[in-house]
């Protein structure tokens, strides 16, 4: 299910917790859905346990699961506010992008065609 | 927090390290002893069987059949031992036993308890080998199991002691040589400096009587030293004593307890290190150089106490040693490092090396003075004891203490005339000292060792020579006392410590032993004086009785004439020479009848039955100090040499012996007799035996008997 | 908890160990990294009760681990120079280590060495150098050990056997708990297991930390402006190092990442690139505000990874 790369310049911890928020946004990670143990996910990927606690414990914090005593990490059932705050930073992102693209002479109209083909099925 | 001492499944592990080396060794020493008793299966068996007879079943001692038990605590102890603790030697090994869930003195104490249960496989399975190989042997073999128990008991005592010595010495170093080195020296350094210490001060010291000095400097004290040095000077081994053992078994203890201190004490770090602290370092260089310093410290001790000057052989000889000593303690780096700094650091103890001689010097000669000093006055003796030194009995060349003096020595004279004597053979030894020192031993004197007992009650003991009036006046003293009767009266008959040996008839062990008996009944009888002057006076014997009683580990012994003058000794004795070649003289009584009236039948063809005989022996009456000797070579038998006295003479005899009577006669025959017969039944059969005893009742004097019988009625 | 306090440990006269403190709780899995006589066997042995401390304490639990057993029989320890008994085969090890340590799994080691296809009768001396090492790991975690130590034992390991024991200890670590210290010579080897890590240097601890936080708390941040500027500009930031040429800048800023970037987007640069930094490089820049070198230190192995001037 995950894919660690050990080598990468990435934290393995970071690398854990955006493909979890990938597959979670994706819809592949259905709320409700339980997540390997801590334990299962360690030897799996021989990775240091601590390493999956804390990005389970980031999570957490995230609102992307919840952990219950004794049963394990599922993804939460209510995962709106992971995703509002998600699609916040996505925004910033964008009008970051869009900022550049300003700076460097792109026009509105260059612009808005691209909004709408993006969202084609849906109306204006 | 609950700490084992011992761990059970460590001590296994041990067990296994060790298993290979254990079994090697425990193969060695049975091997040993079977081939040991096949050997003497074998010599036995060439020696001839009627000479066997004599002499079955053979008493062997536990060193005869354990003979190399020796090396189990001189060799095999210690290399157990270093080869358990090989791994204090090497970083690798050192670290991983020190990483383990046990305590120091867990995986100490374990070990050696592994060491020790090989040691004791070993000497228990050489003993078990030795016994067996002895009891498939049956009939020839007699030997005490208990004796066998007590010998190997000394050796596992010695044992521990040198596997324990080992093991300080892994403790403390790191090297497998100079493990090596440190065991030799922890076992034999120490006696050696005393012993050569004690012995430059008992040599020059004439009175001094080193035997019986406490037994921390008495070397028999020390087993391992004292079996290595009977091993080497090829002595016979001492008997077992518990003293020795005891003494050997507490020193491996304290071994033990030190090896242990030093174990818990030790860093995993020095692996490797031949000293691993400097204090170590120079304590073996300044003992290895005092040993040497030993023989220059006896002859400046030596030239101190005479008063001899030293020569210029003696002067050099003392500075060489020294030089060769210094050159021993630098030894180590000389080889070693070769690094000056190396060589500095070490003078700094090199300073001790004079101080220690010093010390011993005045040490020796301090125990000299004090010994001559001891000169009491004849009240200041509550008694004495004596040991007569001039009265040794030899046998076959052993030499052994006399039972009689072993037992006189125990006796306290107290009859001052005696003691007065005995204050003044010290007194006028301590005078003559200077002469002895010189080697002039003047003819005069009786040498004896004569124990002091002081009003403390503390006995002194001194090897003092007497003039000949002291001497007897000492002797009365002591046969004053009825103890000293019943020493000589009442021989000992605890049979199982004692073993009986006639040096020419042949008995027998039962027959010896009812030989033994009447001889008690004799002692017991008899007026003191005549007894004591058949042990002591040259009488003359036709034999003699070697009895040696072995108890508590010492051994004495005594020898009694076989005479008519101990009249139940003596008819016991014939008796049971004739029991015994009772069926030999039947044959021959049978064979000279037969020759006889065959020799009288005129049709007997002329190869048959010629009988020759030939005769030794003595002729003697009673009381007589002498005898005749003679030896002749007869024929008396055959149509062609007749010689009808001569085989009259001879069934005579044969038919006397066979009546055992000796209480009777005024002669005694003393024969050895041996005959061939030939001829067409018996070929070739030859019969011999010795010592036929007869009685012969005759008015002739022990000459003109001997005529008639040797020479015939002719002359 | 492995607890160290002042350690100190001196061979005749020279110190080994100067003072350390030290801090593993349980569950950690601590990396250990210095040169060749920084002190690190020295330290792996005192905390295994091989060596005895000169000066300080080592407890684990709150128990001195010199000479007791009880403590001991719960840690496992594979050396750099590994120790087997002479000729022996695994299964005589097996026999010995099962005959010392109460909790030795018999099970265990039957499937360990099935794992690594180790035949246990051979004799160890005809194993090469990397199956001998393999044989000693083994061992140590066939003891079940709470604490494990291991001594230089990845250095070199091929990466199928890293992966394998990295596995069988990650997975002690989830199940109980387990506690582990590696050292190593090269941070390579340590970081993507451990997550705590310290740097050992003639002695003493020069840099502790969490692995996570090194990673996270420098980043490369690589700027470029139309206009003229200069180092003044980034004010503001907590610069580890910085690096200019001509228009483009690259920057190693300690501190949290989102806001500083926050900040520097407002400063409107026509490029931004934000790098993590590898742990080498993470190192060299936090010895170097320490004064040390990382040559000096740990010394380079490889292709060295230093900033290239862009």
């Amino acid at each position: 299910m995950f894919q660690i790369d050990v080598m990468s310049r990435v934290p393995v911890y970071e690398q854990l917790i955006s493909q979890i928020e990938k597959l979670v946004l994706s819809g592949v990670l259905l709320p409700g859905t339980p997540l390997p143990s801590v334990r299962s996910l360690s030897t799996a990927l021989s990775i240091n346990p601590n390493t999956i606690q804390k990005a389970y414990s980031e999570l957490n914090a995230r609102g992307v699961l919840s952990s219950v005593p004794g049963r394990g990490a599922f993804i939460c059932e209510n995962i709106d506010r992971f995703r509002r705050e998600k699609n916040q930073k996505k925004l910033q992102e964008l009008e970051a992008s869009l900022l550049e693209l300003r700076q460097s002479g792109v026009a509105k109209e260059e612009i808005l065609p691209l909004i709408s083909a993006v969202y084609k099925e849906d109306a204006l | 927090m609950n700490k084992k001492r011992f761990d059970k499944k460590l001590y296994a592990e041990g067990l296994r390290q060790l298993r290979v080396l254990g079994i090697v060794f425990l193969g060695i020493s049975a091997l040993v002893a079977v081939l040991n008793s096949v050997g003497s299966w074998i010599s036995l068996l060439s020696i001839g069987q009627e000479e066997l007879k004599g002499t079955l079943p053979v008493m062997v001692s536990a060193s005869d059949m354990m003979p190399f038990i020796q090396l189990s605590f001189l060799l095999f102890a210690p290399i157990l031992s270093l080869k358990m603790f090989h791994f204090l030697t090497d970083r690798k090994s050192s670290d991983f036993y020190h990483s383990i869930p046990q305590t120091r003195a867990c995986v100490f104490l374990s070990f050696f308890a592994a060491i020790v249960s090989w040691l004791l496989m070993i000497v228990l399975g050489q003993a078990a080998a030795a016994a067996l190989s002895r009891i498939v042997f049956p009939g020839f073999f007699r030997f005490s199991a208990a004796e066998l128990l007590r010998s190997c008991l000394s050796a596992a005592a010695a044992g521990f002691y040198t596997a324990a010595a080992a093991a300080i010495a892994c403790s403390i170093t790191g090297t497998a040589f100079s493990n090596v080195i440190v065991t030799g020296l922890l076992i034999f350094a120490p006696r050696l400096i005393l012993s050569a210490i004690v012995g430059s001060v008992s040599s020059a010291c004439y009175v001094m009587v080193p035997e019986k000095l406490s037994f921390f400097f008495n070397n028999d004290y020390n087993l391992v030293v004292r079996m290595l040095s009977n091993f080497l000077s090829q002595r016979g081994t001492t008997a077992f004593s518990w003293g020795p053992v005891l003494y050997t078994a507490v020193l491996g203890a304290l071994f033990v307890l030190a090896a242990l201190l030093f174990y818990r004490k030790r860093r995993s770090e020095a692996a490797g290190f031949a000293a691993p602290n400097a204090l170590l370092g120079a304590v073996y260089r300044l003992t290895i150089a005092f040993i040497i310093c030993l023989i220059p410290i006896s002859l400046i001790f030596g030239s101190i106490v005479k008063g001899t000057k030293l020569d210029v052989m003696d002067r050099f000889e003392i500075f060489v040693l020294y030089l060769i000593a210094v050159i021993a303690f630098y030894l180590y780096e000389l080889i070693m490092t070769r690094k000056l700094a190396m060589l500095k650091k070490a003078t700094l103890s090199l300073l001790l090396l004079p101080l220690l001689n010093v010390l011993a010097i005045v040490l020796m000669v301090t125990a000299y003075r004090s010994t001559i000093r001891f000169r009491p006055a004849a009240d200041e003796i509550r008694a004495i004891s004596v040991y007569d030194n001039t009265d040794t009995a030899y046998f076959l060349g052993q030499s052994e203490e006399n039972y009689f003096e072993a037992q006189a020595e125990k006796l306290l004279i107290t009859e001052p005339a005696a003691v007065k004597a005995a204050a003044d053979g010290l007194a006028q030894t301590l005078d003559e000292l200077d002469e002895i020192n010189q080697g002039h031993y003047r003819g005069d004197r009786y040498s004896l060792t004569i124990g002091y007992k002081t009003q403390t009650g503390k006995t002194v003991y001194r090897e003092v020579r007497v003039s000949e009036a002291q001497y007897d006046t000492i002797l009365k003293g002591m046969r004053a006392l009825s103890e000293y009767k019943e020493i000589y009266t009442k021989l000992p008959d605890d049979s199982a410590t004692l073993s009986l040996a006639l040096y020419a008839g042949k008995m027998d062990a039962a027959a010896r032993s009812r030989l033994y008996e009447a001889l008690r009944r004799d002692a017991a009888a008899m007026d003191f004086d005549s007894w004591i002057g058949i042990l002591r006076g040259e009488i003359f014997s036709i034999d003699t009785l070697h009895v040696t009683k072995t108890e508590n580990g010492t051994t004495s012994s005594f020898n009694v004439p076989i005479t008519p003058e101990l009249p139940e000794t003596f008819r016991v004795y014939g008796q049971e020479l004739q029991t015994d070649n009772a069926k030999q003289i039947e044959e021959l009584l049978a064979s000279v009848k037969r020759v006889e009236s065959v020799r009288l039948s005129a049709a007997v063809p002329m190869d048959t039955y010629m009988v020759s005989a030939s005769l030794q022996g003595s002729v003697f009456s009673a009381g007589s100090g002498e005898a005749l000797q003679f030896q002749q070579t007869y024929q008396i038998g055959s149509s062609w040499y007749p010689n009808e006295e001569t085989a009259h003479a001879l069934l005579d005899i044969l038919e006397k012996s066979k009546d055992n009577d000796l209480t009777g006669g005024r002669i005694y025959l003393l024969l050895g007799a041996s005959t061939e017969l030939w001829g067409v039944e018996a070929y070739n059969e030859y019969g011999y035996w010795e010592q036929i005893l007869v009685a012969v009742d005759t008015d002739l004097t022990p000459e003109e008997f001997a005529q008639q019988f040797l020479w015939g009625k002719k002359r | 908890m492995i607890e160290t306090r002042d350690l100190v440990k001196r061979f005749d006269k020279y110190t080994a160990l100067n003072g350390i403190n030290a801090r593993i709780t349980n569950g950690c899995i601590y990396g250990m990294v210095g040169s060749n006589g920084a002190g690190k066997s020295t330290f792996l042995r005192l905390v295994t009760g091989v060596y005895r401390p000169d000066g300080g304490e080592v407890l684990i639990d709150g128990e001195p681990v010199f000479d007791n057993p009880a403590v001991k029989s719960r840690l496992a320890f594979v050396p750099d120079d590994l120790y087997f008994l002479n000729s022996a085969s695994m299964r005589r090890m097996a026999r010995l280590y099962a005959s010392i340590y109460p909790g030795f799994d018999w099970n265990r080691f039957d499937f360990l060495a099935q794992s690594f296809r180790l035949d246990p009768t051979r004799p160890i001396a005809t194993f090469s150098k990397g199956m001998k090492r393999q044989a000693a790991i083994i061992m140590a975690l066939s003891c079940r050990p709470d604490y494990m130590f291991f001594d230089e034992t990845f250095d070199g390991l091929d990466p199928v056997m890293r992966g394998l024991v990295k596995g069988l200890i990650c997975e002690d670590v989830a199940d109980k708990k387990a506690t582990a210290i590696i050292t190593s010579h090269s941070l390579r080897e340590l970081e993507d297991i451990c997550d705590h890590l310290a740097l050992l240097h003639e002695g003493g601890v020069i840099l502790e930390s969490e692995v996570q936080d090194l990673k996270t708390a420098l980043f490369k941040v690589q700027l470029a402006f139309l206009e003229p500027f200069d180092r003044s500009r980034f004010a503001g930031v907590d610069l580890l190092h910085y690096q200019q040429s001509g228009s483009v800048a690259n920057l190693i800023i300690r501190g949290n990442r989102e806001e500083t970037v926050e900040k520097l987007r407002r400063l409107e640069p026509v490029l931004l690139d934000v790098l993590p930094l590898t742990l080498e490089e993470v190192f060299t820049y936090e010895m170097k505000k320490l004064g040390y070198s990382f040559d000096d230190v740990l010394g380079r192995e490889e292709e060295s990874h230093e900033q290239k001037a862009v």
